[in-house]
Order: structure tokens, then sequence, then C-alpha cells
């Protein structure tokens, strides 16, 4: 019981401290591979201490909600980083406190909060900004719900730690065309929700085509810190489940023993950075969408998430 | 190699198949439904590969050879040769309905597609039951996307996407005989190549390939 809560709070630990590097390396990738000079991947770290030896200015319009939500937001990943196999393929203290539903509903209200905020603030850009993003979110959710159906119409269960045994039983389930479509449709949702290419640029600075950074316009220190190691963490959790949940289980700890769980810190990094690999190569071969055509890109992931589940049912 | 990695590959090849189609039906520009036909098309093969190597069956090779040639190399590169400058001049295909209402109507073809081939599928061998609903969803997506482009060349490429799909229920299905591949293959060039000069001569004439709004003819002073 004590070790697996321990565990657990390594989980946290792990992706607290890492997620910064994870976007870091993200970023180095894309730039290196587009021919820039890239930033070190370490640049997040930097740029989080330096804003958090910074003084915060607040609108006098704010309200209370805009400043609780930088701890909302900071607050909703490690609460779903409990609920998701990080380092373990064995269930730990949190593991049934709730489902995959559950833990989108949880980062769903992070979104809601930032959203709030963003509109609270009375910068025009922030309402702008926060209403593309609720547009995004909202296509995004079905294909959310859908994937969860097909989850569960295979494994018989949302709980993470139950569905990750499943696709890697046999080579015929792995390769199955419901798990290669869901795989598919999680990889666009991944992609929309964190605000990348081809739905937003995370590099753009021109306030009136940003979509998920403008959310942050307003905050400034520390909050701004919060914020922004709060997105790291949203993308490294999200590309967590879509790793270790449904396409490759392996390389997790087997026992919560320290060598086990330090090889199993490295594996996973290793896979992340595979996976920031294929993000870079994604993102670096599209162009972004203009906004009205995003709901093309979620349409299309929308039917890989409904055709999967299809699959899933008949081919059971 | 094990069988079952086999059946797992080609159901990873379906898989993929059936996203080409959906990508197709979504995108606007004429250069790329011509690469995703050229993927699908390559699938295609893959899958045939696969099925010949499981199935030892060198009708199933030739399927794929020919589908590799004919419509990887021979079909692309005689439609930018006669066509060239209509991929790059029409940057945004005119559609009759718009994607997102397109999207949902695939859904409901990929359901009916598995809902009807459920009943065959289920008693046959792993290869059929993926290639069958597969095949079909993309041939109804296909014939779906045949009605809604409003352009010759476009058009010309759903054609041949229904072509891709009834193969690729087709190899799984009839794996002995390659005959009606052969020609059906010799048939598309064919095909491409009265399409191609017609389409060139409706370019000349008009200016445009837009054969939705061919409502008059040039003499009428329509245009």
């Amino acid at each position: 019981m004590a070790s697996s809560l321990l565990v657990n709070l390594l989980q946290v630990l792990t992706v607290v401290l890492l997620a910064p590097l994870y976007k870091g390396t993200l970023a180095w990738l894309e730039e290196t591979i587009q021919g820039k000079i890239a930033p070190s991947p370490l640049q997040p770290y930097y740029d989080l201490r330096k804003l958090f030896r910074k003084s915060q200015v607040v609108s006098t319009e704010a309200s209370w909600i805009f400043r609780f939500a930088p701890y909302i937001s900071f607050v909703v990943p490690i609460v779903v980083t409990l609920l998701i196999p990080v380092l373990t393929s064995f269930p730990l203290f949190f593991a049934f406190a709730g489902d995959m539903v559950g833990a989108g509903f949880i980062l769903g209200l992070g979104g809601f909060f930032t959203a709030l905020a963003a509109v609270d603030s009375a910068n025009p850009y922030g309402a702008v900004g926060a209403s593309r993003t609720r547009m995004v979110s909202l296509l995004v959710e079905p294909i959310f719900i859908i994937v969860f159906f097909t989850v569960s119409f295979v494994a018989n269960s949302t709980i993470p730690y139950v569905v990750q045994q499943q696709w890697v039983q046999s080579s015929a389930a792995f390769f199955a065309p419901s798990h290669v479509l869901l795989a598919a449709a999680f990889v666009m949702i991944v992609l929309a929700e964190n605000g990348r290419l081809p739905v937003d640029n995370p590099g753009g600075h021109f306030e009136l085509a940003m979509i998920d950074e403008s959310k942050n316009l307003e905050y400034s220190g520390p909050a701004l810190a919060l914020v922004k190691w709060a997105g790291q963490m949203k993308l490294m959790v999200l590309s967590l489940v879509f790793l270790n949940v449904l396409v490759t289980p392996l390389g997790l700890a087997a026992s919560p023993t320290a060598p086990a769980l330090a090889t199993a810190i490295v594996l996973v990094s290793f896979k992340l950075l595979i996976f920031a690999v294929l993000i870079a190569a994604i993102e670096t071969s599209l162009a972004k969408l203009r906004l009205f055509r995003i709901s093309e890109f979620l349409g299309m992931t929308f039917v890989t998430a409904v055709v999967a589940m299809v699959a899933a049912i008949f081919h059971m | 190699m094990q069988i079952s990695l086999l059946y797992g590959l080609n159901a990873l090849a379906a898989a993929l198949f059936l996203m080409t189609a959906f990508l197709f039906l979504a995108s606007r520009q004429t250069a790329g439904s011509l690469s995703l036909f050229v993927r699908q098309a390559l699938l295609l093969s893959a899958s045939a590969l696969l099925q010949a190597y499981a199935l030892h069956s060198l009708d199933l090779l030739l399927v794929a050879v020919i589908t590799v040639a004919a419509k990887v190399f021979l079909i692309p590169w005689m439609l930018r040769r006669s066509l060239g400058g209509t991929f790059q001049s029409r940057r945004e295909v005119e559609l009759a309905v718009s994607v997102p209402t397109s999207l949902v109507i695939a859904i409901g073809a990929s359901l009916v597609a598995y809902f009807v081939s459920q009943p065959i599928a289920s008693q046959m061998p792993s290869f059929v039951a993926v290639n069958l609903p597969v095949g079909l969803a993309g041939l109804l997506i296909s014939v779906y996307a045949l009605a809604v482009r409003r352009e010759a060349l476009p058009q010309f490429l759903s054609l041949l996407m229904l072509d891709n799909a009834a193969f690729f229920a087709g190899v799984a299905i009839a794996s002995t005989s390659a005959l009606w591949e052969i020609i059906a293959a010799l048939e598309g060039i064919i095909v491409t190549i009265i399409v191609a000069l017609l389409t060139r001569t409706i370019s000349e004439r008009i200016g445009t390939t837009q054969v939705g709004q061919l409502a008059g003819l040039r003499e009428e002073g329509s245009r």
C-alpha cells in the first residue's frame, strides 16, 4: 500500500520534472529538422526559472478567477497523472479512483477555467483565443468519447491499467484495423488539444492567428510560468496515454523496486523521444489550417475514430 | 514468417487503405488527391503481396506487380504528362457538398459496409474478413466522391479509387485467378488515355475542366 502510493508520487514527480524537457526536446527537434538554429532542449527550464523570479501584473478588471486559474490548470495534469500508467504496468494507489472518461473530465475542467480566465482579463485577444480554444475542444470532445467507447468495446473497461494489456496480447490484436485507426485518431487529438500544427502554430506570435497561446497573453511572472508548465505537462500526459495505454505499453516496471523503476524512466523517456520525432515530422510537413478548416481536420479525426469503433464491434 | 504476423500486416494495410479513402474525400487539392491515389495503390499491392506470400499464389504476386506498375508509375505519369498544368493551376477542387457533411456520409458508408459484409466475412478466413468490409467501404466512399466532385480530373481520380477499392476486396475473395486483374489494369490505362484526351479537349475548348458548370456550349455565348 505505502509503496504503491510512493510510486504514484514518483510518477507525478517524473511528469512534473520531465515535461519541460519533453517540450524543449520537441521544439529542438522541429527547429533542427527545419534547418534553423534551435534553442537548447533545456530552454523551457530557463524560461520557467526566469518567470518565477519576475513580479506579476494583474489587470484591474480581473476577478478571483483570473488569479486561481493558473493553479487549477497546474493541478489538473497532476491529478490525471495519478490515474494513468506512467512508469508501471501494475495498478497503483489511485488507479481505480477514476477511468479515462474521468481523466477527460478533469482535463476539461482545466480548459474551462483557463478559458474563463482569458475572458476575465478583459483583453479582447483573450476572449478570441478562449472562444477558439473552446471551438476546438468542442470538436475534440466527441472524438475522445468515441475513442473511449472503442476502448471499452475491446477491453471491457476504461481503466487505463486494464486497457493497456489488451493491444499487445497478439500481433493480430496490435495490427487490427480498429487499433490502427484508433491510434491515428488519438495522434490527431493530441495535436489538436495541445495547439500543435496543423490546428495551431505553437511558434506563432501573431495575436489574431493564435488559438492556444492567446489564452495566456495577460499572464505574467509566476502565473505565466504555472500556465506554461501546465501546458507542457498536458502534452506529456496525453503523449503518455497514447504510448503507455493505447499503443506501446512496453518497457514499464513490473515491480515497485528501484532498479525496475529507474529502467522504466529511461525506457519511457526513449518512447517519448520517438513520439516527439513523429510529432516533429508531422508538424514540419503540414501547414497551419485556416480556422474554418479545423472542423474538417477534426471531422476527419472523428470519422477515423468512429470507423475504429465500428471495426472493433464487427471484428469481435 | 508467422501467419498471424501476415494477418496483422494485412490488417494494417487495410486500416491505412480506409484512411486514404477518407483523406481523399476530405482533400481539396488535385495534386494531393493524386498522391493519395498512389499511396492507396501501394497499400493495395502490399495487401496483395502479403496474401501472395501467405497463400503461395503466383496470381496475386502478378496482381501486386501490375498494380504497382500501372497505378503507381504509369497512370500518374500519364496524367501528369497530359494534364500537368491542371494539377498546379486548380488548387481547390470545387465540391458539391461540404467536406464535414461528406465525412458524416462516409461514416454511414463504412457502417453499411461493415454491416452488410458481416454475415459473409465472419465465416471466412482472416484475409477476407478484413479486406471485404474495407474494400466495400472504399467502394461506397469512392462512388460518393465521384458524385460530389465537380471537376473532371478529381472525378476521374475517384473512379480510379473505386477501382482500387474493388480490387482490395477482390484480391481477398478471388485469390486464384489473375486474368481479370490484368485485363482490368489494362482497361484502367485505356480509360486514362481516353479521359485525359477528353479533359484536354474540354480544357482547350472551354478553358476549364470544371464540368459542374458546363451548362451550355461556347457558341451560345454562355461563357
